[in-house]
């Protein structure tokens, strides 16, 4: 149980171990992007450590990368084609970033750190710890950049909008933007630093 | 010469299933995907078509252009166009007028940068252009739109992109048109 919510202070994906930073940038404009990009990348963590983790004495050690990228590209080609096919609208919006969780440091951090020296049930829960972390961490981005950036918090983008009064017709728009990004990783990186050395105390 | 035998295989086995589950998957969302394609392109020819309704496609009618549609009871032409954004190729549809000009564009597929080039699948991006094309030309640069300019901003290699496209179309559109 104590490692299923090491990924929400303790290691932490995006603010402790600052790892699969690109995409927290990137997608973490609206809150249903976040959602969605963390639903994609929880399905191929789980996908992937629990490959790797069965097939680890098969696979040796000169060939683990290129094997371990083959597994993973495979998993986010299929979650890839799964929401093209059934989450049109999700798949539209995050764009070329889903194909690119084949590059995110935490798939590959995992399998590396994690799945290839532990078994399949403890390779499940990690990908599911660290999978809620990203959440958590995308999440707290996105609606930061969101209600000061656009003053709106989208949950689902047909009819799921939620409008703040005085920000939504006044927002701060270098949230929006890159620079706006940086920042509130910056303040939440230090936030749930400070969060975990309370909480370890 | 064994060893490395042994590994080629390996890598080989996995490589093979991962292609095998993809080909299954592949199997089931082909299908969905080239439907709710095709249906998003009947919206969108509904739409273009303004006052008319679409005709019969032609494939290829020239280059950069993949298909093309009379507009029937109205005038004009509609076509579905190739362009290249930041992300590679996009899809562009375009309705224009018998003197090359703009009536209606939309942004289909594409790979573009999500909060940059995708803003340009926002139905007031392709605003900018409605109407150039016959005595206005199609803007080539920024410094074209003039107040619009900050619209596009931040997503030039798509603007280049769409831009190019909606030129070629309104040239072709004209050339047809014997203009």
């Amino acid at each position: 149980m104590k490692n299923l919510f090491k990924g929400l202070l303790r290691e932490n994906p995006i603010f402790v171990l600052a790892l699969g930073l690109c995409p927290a940038l990137a997608v973490s404009t609206t809150v249903n992007n976040a959602l969605g990009m963390s639903a994609a990348t929880i399905v191929v963590l789980i996908g992937s450590n629990l490959v790797i983790s069965l097939l680890r004495k098969q696979i040796p050690d000169d060939i683990h990368i290129p094997a371990y990228i083959v597994i993973i590209a495979a998993f986010v080609t299929l979650v890839d084609m799964a929401m093209q096919a059934y989450f049109p609208a999700l798949s539209k919006s995050l764009g070329i970033f889903i194909p690119l969780i084949v590059v995110n440091c935490i798939i590959l951090g995992r399998a590396e750190a994690f799945a290839r020296k532990n078994t399949v049930g403890a390779s499940v829960i990690d990908a599911i710890a660290m999978g809620v972390g990203f959440t958590v961490g995308l999440t707290a981005i996105a609606l930061v950049r969101e209600v000061f950036g656009a003053g709106t918090i989208t949950i689902f983008p047909d009819g799921g909008v939620i409008r703040i009064p005085g920000l939504v017709d006044k927002p701060a728009l270098v949230f929006a933007f890159p620079a706006g990004a940086l920042i509130v990783m910056g303040f939440l990186q230090a936030f749930f630093r400070w969060l975990g050395e309370v909480t370890n105390k | 010469m064994k060893e490395m035998t042994d590994k080629a295989l390996r890598l080989g086995i996995i490589g093979a299933f991962a292609a095998l589950l993809l080909a299954m998957v592949n199997n089931i969302t082909e299908p969905l995907i080239a439907e709710r394609r095709a249906l998003e392109l009947t919206e969108a020819l509904t739409v273009l078509a303004v006052n008319g309704t679409p005709g019969a496609a032609e494939i290829e009618p020239a280059p950069g252009v993949t298909q093309r549609w009379p507009i029937k009871g109205g005038k004009g032409w509609i076509l579905e166009l190739r362009g290249t954004g930041y992300g590679g190729p996009m899809t562009i549809v375009a309705s224009y007028d018998i003197d090359g000009s703009v009536m209606v564009a939309r942004l289909m597929n594409n790979n573009e940068t999500v909060g940059f080039g995708k803003k340009a699948e926002d139905p007031g991006y392709m605003k900018i252009f409605v109407g150039t094309g016959g005595e206005r030309t199609v803007p080539r640069t920024k410094a074209d739109l003039g107040s619009n300019a900050d619209t596009v901003s931040g997503a030039t290699v798509t603007f280049a992109g769409i831009t190019d496209a909606l030129r070629t179309g309104s040239d072709l559109v004209k050339e047809w048109e014997g203009r």
